[in-house]
């Protein structure tokens, strides 16, 4: 639904039309926002690239084909252009290295209403995704956060469904091992299971 | 949906399955009446389940930065932005017969041209120009200095505004004093860069001090402090990337970098802003092509093997008359001036 809304709002963009120009912004600004703001912290360098992506989106509107997802067109276009502008960056201070140069983090505050039992699970869940490679923390967001497909991420983030699928699996994979069930629970549940 | 094909699955299966995070994310009636079914039906499941909706549900409680405080200033930004972009012209708004259309093309190319040329807005330009023997220390827009040796210039252009790169021209040599600007080394914007050129070499710097010389198709720059980069065309690697360290000096010419060595005495390719005259072990040709271009002399030399010789160690002078009377003791040559600026070196 959302996704046919923003299929109309777009084509007449395309056609010139400035309301709609400006409603694409205000219904995406803060999605982009959040999404630009794992990859760094720097909000200036985030509102460069949005200021940069919504003018070229403008300025090259004509050419522009028709997303079959908007948001997540945006979302490419947002990535690509903070790598880029990050990349300069890193070529600049970053002297030898060649690292992927993205970042991506998540943070949690902390909420003392959570029950104790709660609050440990919710520091294990943090725990196993800020020690993953950032690419799997990028995966395990589009997937969880925004709810995506492997083909919608591998497209946002330029690599092939296969490894979009793999590079899942191994973050899972880390999850499994911190989160998994414990031998003796699973056994209660088989017990359960046969009384 | 398969009831039986969920009956096994571990957590990390649940995770990555599509139905399973839809179903967390965004529920509904008939997402939830599934999920119940298959617990009923796989009560063993049960706990995984729960497990893996949790994990979730956690990770989706993280943090929102959203910006909102920024929305309006932004889009205002976008809007100025936009303006200033030329207009483009829709199509089909009216045709115009070929010939017609070659001569409305040819007026505005015209009429530009005119403009290109006419017109008076284009940033201010500097220029700062030392003759022999003279230095000159020139405060730039951002408050960075630069000390001219003899013979040397530099230009720039405009006030530079915040969020432009600084960039300056150079010809000859001059000592920079970099005001740094950046805070955040991790983030450096566009007015933070500053940019010098010098021949085919361009020296990026952040904040730091440092010397560079261009005479007789050679470059060579001196770090004093901070840390510089510089880019040039290499004529077999193409282009090149050097990172300096404080003492690093290169020397680069015709496409080739000659020399990248540490200097014992860093601060002493600087000392001719004190007016001094100094040289580390050099030849009589290097002394005689500093007389030459910082000075402004013209040196004739009998015996090309002359210009060989050297003078090992430090000479540290304050005029060329010293200078001269020192080489003159310790080569054991003769030097006759014989006009102001002439001087005749026989043996």
């Amino acid at each position: 639904m959302r996704n046919e809304a923003d299929s109309a709002l777009w084509n007449s963009f395309k056609q010139g039309n400035w309301d709609a120009y400006a409603s694409l912004y205000n219904e995406h600004y803060s999605l982009l926002n959040n999404y630009g703001y794992k990859f760094t912290r720097d909000k200036n360098l985030i509102e460069d690239a949005i200021h940069d992506l919504f003018v070229r989106l403008w300025t090259s509107r004509a050419n522009l084909g028709e997303p079959v997802s908007v948001k997540n067109y945006l979302y490419k276009s947002l990535r690509n252009t903070l790598i880029r502008k990050l990349q300069t960056e890193v070529k600049y201070t970053g002297i030898g290295t060649e690292e992927y140069p993205l970042g991506f983090e998540v943070s949690f505050s902390n909420d003392s209403s959570l029950a104790i039992e709660e609050k440990e699970f919710r520091e294990k869940v943090k725990a196993v995704i800020e020690s993953l490679p950032a690419r799997q923390k990028e995966i395990i967001y589009l997937r969880f956060y925004e709810g995506l497909s492997y083909d919608e991420i591998a497209d946002i983030m330029s690599i092939s469904i296969n490894s979009a699928y793999k590079m899942l699996y191994k973050a899972l994979d880390n999850l499994q091992q911190t989160l998994g069930t414990s031998p003796l629970l699973g056994l209660l549940c088989c017990l359960e299971y046969f009384l | 949906m398969n009831l039986e094909k969920y009956a096994r699955f571990t957590l990390q299966d649940f995770l990555a399955d599509d139905e399973f995070i839809q179903w967390v994310i965004n529920p509904n009636e008939e997402r939830h009446a599934f999920w119940q079914l298959l617990i009923s039906a796989h009560p063993q499941q049960k706990a995984v389940i729960e497990k893996a909706a949790d994990s979730i549900r956690q990770y989706r409680s993280q943090d929102e930065f959203r910006n909102e405080a920024h929305k309006d200033l932004l889009w205002q930004r976008i809007e100025s932005s936009i303006a200033q972009q030329p207009a483009t012209v829709r199509k089909n708004v009216f045709t115009l017969p070929a010939f017609m259309r070659v001569a409305a093309a040819l007026i505005i190319v015209a009429g530009l041209s005119f403009w290109l040329m006419n017109r008076n807005n284009s940033p201010r330009q500097f220029a700062f120009t030392t003759s022999f023997g003279e230095l000159k220390t020139i405060t730039l827009p951002d408050q960075s200095q630069v000390t001219l040796n003899g013979n040397s210039s530099i230009s720039y252009s405009g006030d530079w505004k915040e969020n432009a790169i600084r960039e300056v021209w150079i010809k000859g040599e001059g000592y920079f004093n970099v005001t740094h600007l950046n805070k955040d080394s991790n983030n450096i914007k566009p007015g933070e860069r500053f940019i010098v050129h010098c021949g085919d070499v361009n020296i990026e710097v952040l904040g730091t001090t440092f010397n560079v010389k261009a005479r007789r198709g050679k470059t060579n720059v001196a770090l004093i402090t901070g840390k510089i980069r510089i880019d040039y065309t290499d004529l077999a690697a193409g282009n090149k990337t050097v990172i300096m360290a404080p003492g690093d000096y290169v020397e680069y010419a015709a496409q080739k970098l000659l020399v990248a060595k540490k200097l014992t005495k860093p601060a002493q390719v600087s000392t001719w802003r004190a007016n001094e005259l100094s040289f580390t072990d050099a030849t009589l040709k290097e002394i005689a092509e500093t007389l030459q271009d910082n000075y402004g002399y013209t040196v004739a030399v009998k015996d090309s093997n002359l210009l060989s010789l050297k003078i090992e160690g430090d000479i540290s002078v304050n005029s060329v008359s010293d200078l001269l009377d020192v080489v003159a003791t310790t080569l054991n040559i003769k030097i006759e001036q014989a006009a102001e600026k002439h001087i005749n070196i026989t043996k």
